[in-house]
């Protein structure tokens, strides 16, 4: 079989086709002529004895009656039958009886012999011996002999058959061959042809056509689709193979390029780096003055970039102008407004990159600028000036010649506008510290003054409450009494305004619309503000949510207006508004509290006299005032200060002396329309009875704060701090129904420790907290809020007796 | 069976057989003339009734037959030879040979209105004229027979064709053959 193996498949195909089909069909006639000739035999032994028995039975009646002459006749019909060639009777006797054909010799017939009977076969001859019997009596015997011609011709006849099948056959398979070879070999010799131009020609845009659609056909398939994917992928290896090529060409130009600029750098370098020593130089040589420090950077950028006018601009206000080879005149004064079309231009794009506009007189800010042909401006090189990514300005350097400045020189103008910007923030965030840090120290002062002014006030109060109740007094002493109380009532009204300002006022914070409150104003700034002035009410259309202290805010407006009023002593108008606004970066000169975010600006703007830098710097500082002796506190503007900065605002002010002032409150907008609350109830005033546990450590107030509750009513156990307050409990604890205690005391615990230890022990306790001070609110946890009540100092009488009386009344 | 057809050939040759007498070959035949008539039932008194033969006017053949016949039967029946020496000693035959032409009075009394079914055998030119049913005559020097057939139809016997293919088939009126 190894010689198949050399064969190509469609050879294999054919041979095993004919082989398969010419064995078979082989051994199908073989078998069928092996039965078919044993078929025959039988057939014509069958017909022999049937002659046989036929012309025996026959031949009995001749037999019995011995005539011969009938037995020859009765063999004679054997001449129908051609392939008998011989034939015999035998008598009972054994004897020959009658023979057949006429002619035929009798020694011709074998002698009767019993153990032959049967049938016979040799080469050329059947023949055949049996008896004739009647009625189970042997009569005789019949011999027939037959010669195979018909058994020659058959096998004849069958051998010329199986030839002309064998060759219809041989035909038939090679057809079927060429039909399987389409359906079986033909698809893989496409296959092969394919993978053989795939190897040579290192290709994969062949297809192997697809025949049929059995598994040769899904083999195809699969081939196709490997070589359509190794195609994209050789196409993509070829793709990025070019872009390679492509990118180590265009790399190694630009390394070249790299190189050649480098060499060129290199011997720029040279030059430059005496200019970046003399940048260097004058950074390290800034110092604490401000403008000295902006004039060296401006002076510098002028002598390193040898032009021949620069400009220092500020985003807002002011505008620094220095000529003459950048040394600043003595004297010179920072312009008020910005000028230059330019710089603001290049404040604008506030771009990275240095702006480079020449020929400037061809250009359209020739008309827009006045400095382009006052100064006869031909080049112009600008760059923004920013500090912490906030735009302040603008470096801009002018040349009144056709000059091209280059990359260094561009470089170092934007090296020095950044150090400007630096040292512009510098300037800001140490003024802005220190004016924080002198209001936290004025404050804290006014908050101290205030606390111990509410202690004398309260005691002062009370006592003259007390003795306004004595019997016998003069028409002439109560009028004094009253005169006094009087005087008492401002100066608490004082003290007010200072814990205001020191932000140590309790505000009570709701949701409220900013017009609203502000139109609940406008009949009583109406009245304050006279027929001199005309008061413009700008509300916006719409709802503006804040969380804020309703009162405290009508105290600012009203602050405002008033110091607005002053500084129109001859009339003018007052501009009240309101409107929402977005900041999306801090302004550059804004209030350092401001911030990002949904603010709602209020802002008053009047048409008075204004203010210079100087009296700017001073207004929010208690009883700073540029009002006649005894026209003003000195306290308004602080009191605005304190009570903006509780509500996490704060004010910006613009003014321009002769022109009028602005000033603008930021307060944090409410994200959300709140629900609108209730106002708050008006106290009741009421005598009751009941047992209080007094704590002060102030004798003078404890002591009469203990005579007017007694007076009241109550019955009152004083005690100086929250010690004795404790001992005094665990004697009296289970008479006591309300604790009425300082916050500040001496000791280590104060009010709050007490009444939480106390509370404790007998949760039903009612607590109100007395302080000079608002209420510490940062030391109250939220589960106490409604459980305290808050009694600021100085109180009077009546409301102490209200407070006392809705505290006992409410419900444990 | 080798061994039997060894010991077959082993054998001498049979002597030839010595050629019968005349008397002998008529007992013989009419033996096997029996083989070829059929008779109707009611030839036989009874089912177990046997088959007789008649034979008048020669013993030998008497004695013959009595040898053929002994041990052997006819249609399923016994076979008794008689010796038909009086007019009644041929009744209840089945076959009578009548030897010589002293026939007429047995075949008329065997034909008539109600003709019996007894075959009839002769040896007389005239036999079947004379109503006999078969007659041997010698022709060449061998022993043949002739039938009439329209006696044997008035017998009610039925001749095989076996034996009219070796006799001559004769009626009454001519000698020749029916057509």
């Amino acid at each position: 079989m190894n010689f198949l193996n050399h064969l190509s498949i469609t050879r294999k195909q054919t041979m095993i086709i004919v082989l398969t089909s010419g064995v078979t069909l082989f051994l199908t006639c073989a078998g069928f002529v092996m039965y078919d000739r044993l078929m025959v035999r039988e057939s014509m032994v069958q017909k022999m004895h049937t002659l046989a028995t036929v012309l025996g039975n026959n031949s009995t009646g001749a037999l019995d009656f011995n005539d011969t002459r009938v037995a020859s006749e009765i063999l004679s019909a054997l001449q129908a039958e051609p392939h008998i060639v011989a034939a015999c009777i035998y008598n009972k006797n054994g004897t020959l009886f009658a023979t057949y054909p006429d002619q035929i010799l009798r020694s011709y017939f074998p002698p009767l012999d019993p153990a032959s009977f049967g049938h016979h076969f040799d080469k050329t001859r059947l023949t055949l011996t049996q008896p004739i019997m009647q009625q189970q009596e042997s009569m005789g015997a019949i011999y027939l002999e037959s010669n195979l011609t018909e058994l020659s011709q058959r096998a004849s006849q069958f051998g010329t058959m199986a030839v002309l099948v064998f060759l219809i056959t041989l035909i038939a398979s090679l057809v079927m061959s060429f039909w399987f070879k389409r359906l079986i070999s033909l698809p893989i010799l496409h296959l092969v042809r394919a993978i053989q131009t795939v190897s040579e020609k290192k290709t994969y845009s062949v297809r192997v056509p697809k025949e049929n659609e059995d598994e040769l056909g899904t083999l195809t398939d699969n081939f196709n689709e490997m070589l359509a994917q190794l195609e994209i992928r050789d196409q993509a290896l070829l793709h990025a193979h070019d872009e390679l090529e492509q990118r180590v060409v265009k790399r190694t130009r630009e390394l070249r390029a790299e190189v050649a600029e480098r060499m060129r750098a290199e011997k720029i370098m040279q030059g430059n780096s005496e200019q970046l020593q003399k940048v260097n130089a004058c950074l390290l040589s800034l110092g604490d003055t401000h403008a000295d420090n902006i004039n060296l950077l401006i002076s510098l950028a002028g002598n390193l970039l040898n032009a021949s006018t620069a400009i220092y601009s500020r985003l807002q206000g002011n505008m620094l102008c220095v000529t003459d080879h950048w040394q600043l005149p003595l004297g010179y004064k920072l312009r008020d407004k910005a000028e230059g079309h330019i710089c603001q231009d290049v404040i604008r794009q506030n771009s990275d990159k240095v702006i480079l506009i020449p020929n400037l007189p061809d250009t359209a800010y020739a008309a827009s600028d006045p400095n382009v042909l006052g100064y006869g401006l031909k080049t112009y090189m600008g760059h923004v000036v920013r500090s912490e990514g906030q735009v302040l300005g603008a470096l801009c350097v002018v040349y009144q010649t056709d000059t091209r400045p280059s990359e260094n020189e561009q470089r170092i103008l934007g090296i020095i506008a950044s150090a400007i910007g630096n040292e512009d923030r510098r300037k800001q965030s140490e003024e802005q510290f220190r004016q924080a840090q002198k209001m936290e120290a004025i404050g804290q002062l006014a908050g101290g003054v205030a606390h111990d002014f509410n202690n004398i006030l309260a005691s002062t109060m009370l006592q003259l409450n007390l003795l306004e109740e004595e019997p016998g007094l003069t028409p002439a002493i109560q009028a004094a009494l009253k005169e006094l109380e009087h005087d008492a009532e401002r100066a608490a009204d004082l003290t007010r305004q200072l814990l205001m300002f020191s932000q140590r006022q309790t505000v009570k914070m709701i949701s409220m619309d900013l017009n609203k409150v502000q139109a609940d104003l406008h009949k009583m700034l109406s009245r304050i503000l006279g027929e001199q002035i005309e008061l413009v009410f700008q509300p916006f259309p719409h709802p503006l949510w804040i969380e804020a202290d309703a009162g405290k805010i009508q105290q600012v407006v009203m602050n405002l207006c008033v110091n607005a009023r002053d500084a129109m002593p001859d009339g003018g108008t007052l501009t009240i508004a309101i409107h929402p606004v977005d900041l999306v970066d801090i302004p550059a000169s804004g209030n350092p509290e401001s911030r990002p975010g949904r603010f709602i600006r209020l802002s008053v703007t009047d048409s008075g006299c204004g203010m210079d830098e100087h009296v700017m710097k001073h207004i929010f500082e208690p009883f700073f005032t540029t009002k006649e002796l005894g026209r003003g506190t000195g306290l308004g503007l602080s009191t605005v200060y304190g009570i903006v900065r509780q509500h996490h605002g704060w004010i910006e002010v613009t003014s321009e002396p002769g022109k009028g002032t602005e000033f603008r409150i930021f307060f944090p907008a409410l994200s959300q329309t709140p629900e609108v609350s209730g106002e708050p109830h008006a106290p009741v005033v009421h005598h009751g009875n009941g047992t209080i546990l007094l704590t002060e450590d102030d004798p003078i107030v404890r002591k009469f704060a203990a005579q007017s509750l007694r007076h009241l009513g109550y019955h009152v156990f004083e005690c100086a701090n929250s010690t004795e307050a404790l001992t005094l409990w665990s004697e009296h604890g289970q008479e006591i129904d309300l604790l009425f205690s300082d916050m500040i005391m001496p000791g280590g615990m104060n009010g709050l420790d007490l009444a939480e230890a106390l509370k404790q022990k007998s949760p039903g306790l009612k607590i109100i907290i007395s302080s000079g001070y608002s209420i510490e609110t940062s030391r109250l946890s939220v589960s106490w809020e409604d459980d305290i009540t808050y009694l600021p100092k100085p109180y009077t009488v009546g409301l102490l007796a209200t407070v006392v009386r809705r505290c006992l009344e409410q419900p444990a | 069976m080798i061994l039997l057809a060894l010991g077959l050939r082993a054998l001498p040759a049979p002597p030839p057989p010595k050629p019968l007498a005349e008397h002998q070959i008529k007992a013989l035949y009419l033996f096997n003339f029996a083989k070829y008539v059929e008779w109707p039932k009611f030839a036989f008194p009874a089912t177990n009734a046997p088959f007789i033969i008649g034979i008048k006017g020669n013993p030998d053949i008497v004695r013959d037959l009595s040898e053929i016949t002994r041990g052997k039967l006819l249609k399923n029946r016994l076979i008794h030879i008689v010796s038909i020496e009086t007019m009644q000693d041929h009744k209840g035959c089945q076959m009578i040979f009548i030897e010589g032409t002293d026939f007429p009075g047995i075949i008329h009394s065997l034909t008539g209105p109600s003709p019996k079914p007894v075959l009839t055998v002769g040896a007389c030119d005239t036999f079947l004229n004379g109503g006999g049913i078969i007659n041997f005559l010698k022709k060449d020097n061998t022993l043949r027979m002739e039938i009439n057939l329209k006696n044997t139809h008035l017998a009610g016997l039925a001749v095989s064709s076996k034996l009219l293919a070796v006799a001559t088939v004769k009626n009454n009126e001519s000698n020749q053959p029916p057509p």
